[in-house]
């Protein structure tokens, strides 16, 4: 049977990974890659969760040798400020807050402590798998100040769009959000533009483009100069995008090819787009290892500002400050891997992450000590 | 955090505080917050993200992603076969 005559079965092709993890499909379009590649490209991976599919699948070594994969920042457990986990811990502590965080950013190294330590020494820390349950926490526990660390990229920007506006609508006053949001493409810019940058296409991540839509991507893909693949998660997904990314550095073509089109349409999706834009405006924020990029964030705008627990708790921390020489910066510009740092696999391990990139499994560094350690 | 898994929605289940589903993720079946996309009814593929859908899925994309795929597969078959 060829491929045009095949009947398909939607529930797998749509929500069974097994369809885009099968050995066969991956053989396929390796094959692809490795005929149509013909000069050396490095291509970079912009989500951190992409990250996680070739360290957990090896996927590099599967690859042609002409083709580097370069591991880009979008992990936002790595690149939340410093300034921001020690304001979490403050306000953690206060004791009449219930502090609510996704569970990567418990172990995130501060100035002198993580979150972690924040709990072990009294503080009402939860964990919680989605910022929903936070606004349900603060209508069940009116006596409490319900604090949510919102971090996150694009994906996850609308659903701490929808809690404002409904802790707006329902005049919810013991609710606030801690805010820690990033936007890919001023990121992907500025890291393009550094002097010593070297990719020549990027895996945009498909989550993020699914709320974005397309033409944001276009536009940049135009003023770099280099390819951009929307790119899903799966073994498959990842390899079927690096060989877009090959076809078009091959043949000299610029502009956006959308390899996640189950995900991702041209219009991105205008609900969200639409909450996001309610709630929040850009700034000049700053990521951590990288510096401050210019209209790279999302905060509060002005009518929900009183959301905003940098205001609504009293900050005591002087300042704050790195402390241990990680070289996160230099690993998500391309520039360093992971076993290049000093700290790697010694004393900066998942179970005592020195860096932040060792802390969660969409870390670069974490990545590399569970699944290419010992990589011959 | 940014896992995202895709899965079908089974029925509404609420309207308030958030509109919810319960959704079938490969036999798992959970509650999914529907509220950030348009037009999801049950039936529909969704993608969702920490309790919440971010996207509906399209099943002509995702057809036309495997027959490109299969045509990768069986380019693959004849090479080898003829080596």
């Amino acid at each position: 049977m060829t491929a045009s005559n095949r009947q398909y079965d939607m529930e797998d092709i749509m929500t069974r990974a097994a369809t885009y993890r099968d050995a066969d499909a991956m053989r396929g379009v390796l094959r692809r890659i490795h005929d149509a590649v013909t000069r050396q490209w490095n291509i970079m991976e912009v989500c951190g969760g992409q990250t996680f599919t070739l360290s957990r699948y090896r996927l590099e070594e599967l690859l042609p040798e002409k083709i580097t994969m370069i591991h880009g920042p979008g992990c936002p457990v790595c690149v939340t400020p410093v300034e921001t986990i020690d304001r979490a811990i403050d306000i953690a502590m206060h004791p009449d807050v219930t502090f609510c965080s996704f569970g990567d950013m418990l172990r995130v190294p501060g100035s002198e402590a993580a979150l972690l330590q924040a709990k072990a020494r009294g503080a009402d820390v939860q964990i919680l798998y989605s910022p929903l349950e936070a606004l349900k926490m603060a209508i069940d526990r009116p006596d409490r100040q319900i604090v949510f660390f919102a971090i996150g990229f694009e994906t996850t920007a609308p659903i701490y769009a929808l809690l404002a506006q409904k802790a707006v609508g329902m005049g919810i006053g013991n609710f606030s959000l801690l805010t820690s949001l990033f936007t890919v493409p001023a990121a992907v810019e500025a890291i393009k533009l550094d002097d010593q940058c070297r990719v020549d296409a990027l895996l945009a991540a498909g989550h993020v483009c699914a709320i974005t839509g397309t033409a944001e991507y276009e536009s940049l893909s135009r003023e770099l100069g280099i390819p951009i693949v929307i790119t899903g998660f799966e073994p498959v997904d990842m390899l079927y995008g690096i060989s877009k990314a090959v076809d078009a550095l091959e043949s000299s073509r610029i502009g956006v090819v959308n390899a996640y089109g189950r995900a991702v349409r041209a219009e991105g999706n205008r609900a969200a787009k639409k909450s996001i834009d309610e709630v929040f405006e850009h700034y000049d924020a700053r990521w951590r290892g990288i510096g401050v990029i210019k209209h790279s964030g999302l905060t509060l705008r002005r009518k929900f500002e009183h959301l905003d627990a940098t205001r609504r708790f009293k900050f005591s921390h002087t300042s704050s400050h790195e402390c241990n020489g990680c070289i996160a910066a230099k690993i998500m510009k391309g520039l360093s891997l992971p076993a290049d740092c000093p700290h790697f696999a010694t004393d900066c391990t998942p179970q005592s992450p020195v860096g932040a990139p060792m802390v969660s499994s969409e870390g670069v560094c974490a990545a590399h000590y569970k699944y290419n350690r010992f990589q011959p | 955090m940014c896992l995202a898994v895709p899965g079908k929605i089974i029925r509404i289940t609420s309207d308030s505080p958030f509109t919810m589903a319960q959704v079938d993720f490969c036999g798992v079946r959970r509650e999914i917050c529907l509220d950030t996309v348009d037009n999801a009814m049950p039936g529909d593929y969704i993608i969702a993200h920490a309790g919440v859908a971010i996207s509906v899925m399209d099943e002509a994309s995702a057809i036309a992603t495997i027959r490109d795929l299969n045509l990768m597969t069986e380019y693959r078959d004849r090479i080898e076969s003829s080596i």
